[in-house]
């Protein structure tokens, strides 16, 4: 029994165990996806998370001891986030093709899902801080983090909620776009890149290739409008 | 490999530098994005240059950092724990975050495109 304890607390103290709990939770959860047949709900993101989060738990663990490890992984984040820039120049031609309505639809939509986020969150009796946390739901995790820190926003409560949204841009696009008889790829995938970034971008893939090209354009250039515009925004709003 | 994780490495690094430099509002990740651009076009420009021949190992690179993005977020998504006790006060405007806005934006966004897409071919075939 005391053998056990302290076998716990040297865990809890190691960084390694941490990086393998990471790790190992995304690995399985990408399998758990694969499983699923890659239905939204099963984001790899979502459930290595929670993965992750039940050993953080039942280890009786805190986020310091988590972040011994976690960290490893955490300075990676940004460093991915640079590397969208492949998929970017990459697709350079369908962003000249397409200039007009992919650069008027980010200017307009960049503003408008910050001042929709927050005021939905208002609306429903929100406090200040969870209003501010939701102004970077819809850009990719890494420049969302980035930004937190400007706005007066929580980077841990804003990571919670970029992750479920991205889950709901995903399977809540079906009866959209048959409600509003869209049949078009490219502003499937556009709508599913912008309003969800990674999960909403990998749902366009699965659509077709011209969906996730189109996903993948509005999911970056989304991120660095919400960047540019989101302190502004939020001074006037608050 | 290494090459190109050396390079989107560098980019982070100056972008982060820069904003450091000019007090910009700005992630450094974001300029890193610029920076990175700017480099896989002058290097296009440049095919004669045989000597460095990093572009395609920055786009494979790039393209397995990206790919696996997922796993970089969940440290910041396990730092849920820190706010479950706020979170179970405000279930509400939670979801309301979640789902009435999310739905929104996705269709006005998608609708928006479909109508300007349809513009651009009309004005290209002019």
């Amino acid at each position: 029994m005391n053998m056990q304890s302290s076998l716990i607390e040297y865990l809890n103290q190691s960084a390694l165990f941490w990086a393998c709990v990471t790790l190992g939770s995304y690995l399985l959860a990408v399998k758990i996806n694969s499983w699923l047949k890659y239905n939204s709900f099963a984001n790899p993101m979502l459930i290595g998370a929670a993965l992750a989060l039940i050993v953080v738990i039942s280890m009786g663990a805190n986020y310091q001891d988590y972040m011994k490890g976690g960290v490893f992984f955490d300075v990676m984040l940004p460093i991915s986030t640079v590397a969208l820039a492949v998929s970017l120049y990459r697709n350079r031609k369908q962003l000249h093709a397409s200039a007009m309505p992919i650069v008027v639809c980010i200017v307009v939509m960049s503003v408008f899902s910050i001042v929709c986020a927050v005021l939905t969150t208002r609306y429903l009796g929100g406090s200040e801080f969870l209003q501010k946390s939701a102004v970077t739901k819809s850009a990719t995790s890494g420049i969302a983090i980035g930004i937190a820190p400007f706005i007066g926003a929580d980077a841990t409560l804003s990571a919670a909620l970029i992750i479920f949204t991205g889950v709901v841009a995903a399977i809540t696009l079906d009866p959209i776009m048959a409600l509003l008889n869209i049949k078009s790829d490219e502003a499937r995938g556009f709508a599913l890149g912008l309003s969800g970034h990674g999960a909403g971008t990998a749902r366009a893939f699965q659509i077709s290739q011209i969906a996730g090209t189109f996903a993948g354009l509005a999911l970056v250039l989304n991120g660095v409008a919400t960047a540019i515009i989101a302190p502004v925004i939020v001074s006037m709003l608050f | 490999m290494l090459l190109g994780l050396f390079v989107i490495l560098a980019c982070q690094l100056a972008g982060d530098i820069l904003v450091k430099l000019t007090n910009v509002p700005l992630p450094g990740a974001v300029v890193g994005i610029a920076i990175l651009v700017c480099i896989l076009t002058i290097k296009a420009r440049f095919p004669a240059n045989q000597k460095i021949k990093t572009e395609g190992v920055i786009e494979q690179t790039g393209d397995t950092l990206v790919r696996h993005m997922s796993l970089f977020f969940i440290p910041a998504a396990v730092g849920i724990t820190e706010h479950f006790k706020l979170l179970k006060g405000e279930a509400l405007p939670v979801f309301g975050i979640l789902v009435i806005s999310t739905a929104i934006i996705l269709g006005i966004t998608a609708l928006l495109f479909s109508r300007l897409m349809k513009m651009n071919t009309r004005l290209d075939s002019k």
